[in-house]
Formats: C-alpha cells, structure tokens, sequence
C-alpha cells in the first residue's frame, strides 16, 4: 500500500498551499490541459484579469522553456525520461501565486542561462519595459523556436525578482529550478 | 486566390482571411508549440493578397485574450509587415481588440502600436 506516501504528499502541498502540480514529460497536450485547468481555476477567483494573465503567461513561460530546451537539445521526454522530465507547481497562498518549475539541464548550458536571468533581474522595470520592447521587434528566434523575451516577460509580470537554484545530480547535469512570484 | 479558415484550438487562434472582403480576422488564444510555423500561411496569404489587389483595402482584426512571447514575436513581425505595405501606400487599417478589465493588454496593444505608421486602432472591449 501506499497510504504513507500519500499521506505525507498530500501534507507537504497543503503544507506548501500548492494547488497543481505536475511532474513528467512536458508535451504541447500537457501544458494546454494544465494551463485551461488553470485558467478555469482562476476566472473562478477573486483576483482582476490583469493577475490572472500573468499567473497563466509566467506557466506558459516557464513550461514551454523547459520544452524548447529539451528540443533544441534533441531530448525527447518520452523516449528519454531519464533527462526529458520536468516539474510545476502552482502555488497558491492566500491570494499571492507562485509559479515554480525545475528540470534536468546539461551543465555547459549553465553559466549562459544563471547570466541571463542575473542580468535581467538587475533591469529596473524601465529597462525591461524597453529590453523587451526592442527584443519583440528583433526577428531572429531563437535555436529551440522561443523569441528571447520568455524570462524578460517573467520579470515584468513578477512581483519579486526571479529566483533560482541548481544542484548537482550526475558529471555533466544538473537539477535547474526557477520560482516566481506574481 | 484562395482564402484562410483555421479553426481555433485551445492553443491556436482561429483566422479567417476574406480575400474578396479584404478581411483578416484573428481571435482567441495563441501559444502554439510552434508559432513561426503557424503564422506562415497567414502572411504568405498576405503576401499575395498584396500583389493580387494593389489598391484594395484591407482591414485586419485582431482579438486575442492571451499570447505567449513567441506568438508576440510572430504578430510583431506581421503587423510589420502591414506597416510596411501602408507606407508603400496600400489601404490597410488594423483593429486591435482588447479586454477593457485587463490593463496589461491594453499596455502590450500600446507596445505593438508603437513606431508603426499603419492606421492602428486600439478598441476597448467590454466584458
């Protein structure tokens, strides 16, 4: 039986107030049923539109981050679990949600990544406001088909600085986790 | 030439494109799993739109409640495009819609107006 590991599951995200999470390969079909369960959950609450947009930009954000990762990496999340997995969850305390995700990611991909979102979090909300008024307009994408403006539209929408975190887990991976606040 | 009718998902927008009307419509949500992919028959229509009916007008609506940052790149890049034809003198106006509770999208529908020249007009819906 598994009624202690259920248990103590359940604790640990009423503990935590996370409403939803998931854990596994992020396809297309996954992030669409998460984000319109989501989006549900929220037209249903008392916060504006205006929050409720950027709860559900940050969750589409930071998934399909963590896809076109996995895909400008040719890692494929069902043939590969072992490196093409990720976790969200949607935390919800008294009103201020929070969107956290983490997912394997190949150390030489590190440094540039712990850059861009160093750089970006020291922008005041002017320079972001034009960081990513000039990065619309720039029409290259990038080599996993996101536009570059993905942790500039985080920020803008977040009411803290993005947080983030990496552990070691094997030689040449690490575990990379981002939290973000609305 | 022929005309455009994709029908909306839970991703993807639909677009209806009236080549006769000169009409281009654009509503729903957008964060397909791949957006360059998605807008290309749209702007491959007006691309030839715009060679088959010089001097015609064209009126391109846009309502969308939700875009991921890759769509926004996509639409940056077709609203340029649309300026561009307006400065060479085609007769294109643009209609973007906007939910009037949401003050974030009133600000993004700002961000893609400015710097063009293409009469765009920023309409308010009520909920």
């Amino acid at each position: 039986m598994r009624d202690a590991l259920l248990f103590d599951l359940t604790n640990t995200l009423k503990r935590e107030n996370l409403l939803l999470t998931f854990c596994g390969p992020f396809s297309q079909g996954i992030i669409e049923e998460i984000g319109t369960a989501l989006q549900g959950y929220l037209a249903a609450g008392e916060n504006p539109p205006s929050h409720n947009s950027s709860v559900f930009s940050i969750f589409i954000e930071q998934t399909q981050n963590i896809r076109n990762y996995f895909r400008s990496r040719r890692i494929d999340e069902f043939t590969d679990p072992q490196h093409g997995y990720g976790i969200v969850v949607i935390g919800n305390d008294s009103g201020r949600f929070s969107i956290s995700s983490g997912n394997l990611i190949s150390n030489d991909d590190l440094p540039a990544l712990a850059d861009r979102i160093r750089t970006i979090n020291a922008l005041t909300r002017e320079e972001l406001q034009d960081l990513y008024k000039q990065t619309l307009r720039n029409k290259r994408m990038n080599e996993g088909g996101g536009a570059g403006l993905g942790f500039i539209e985080m920020a803008r929408r977040a009411s803290q600085p993005l947080e983030f975190a990496t552990r070691a887990v094997d030689a040449g991976h690490s575990f990379f986790t981002l939290h973000v606040v609305i | 030439m022929d005309s455009l009718d994709i029908q909306a998902t839970k991703s993807s927008p639909l677009v209806v494109f009236d080549p006769v009307a000169g009409v281009l419509r654009i509503e729903g949500q957008s964060y397909p799993e791949n957006p360059v992919r998605f807008y290309e028959p749209v702007l491959a229509a007006l691309e030839e739109w715009f060679v088959e009916k010089a001097g015609c007008a064209l009126t391109v609506n846009i309502n969308l409640s939700y875009m991921n940052t890759s769509s926004s790149k996509c639409l940056m890049n077709l609203l340029d495009r649309l300026d561009e034809a307006s400065r060479g003198g085609a007769l294109v106006t643009v209609n973007w819609y906007y939910d009037v509770d949401n003050e974030m999208a009133h600000e993004s529908a700002e961000e893609f107006r400015e710097g063009l020249q293409v009469p765009f007009n920023v309409i308010a819906l009520e909920s």
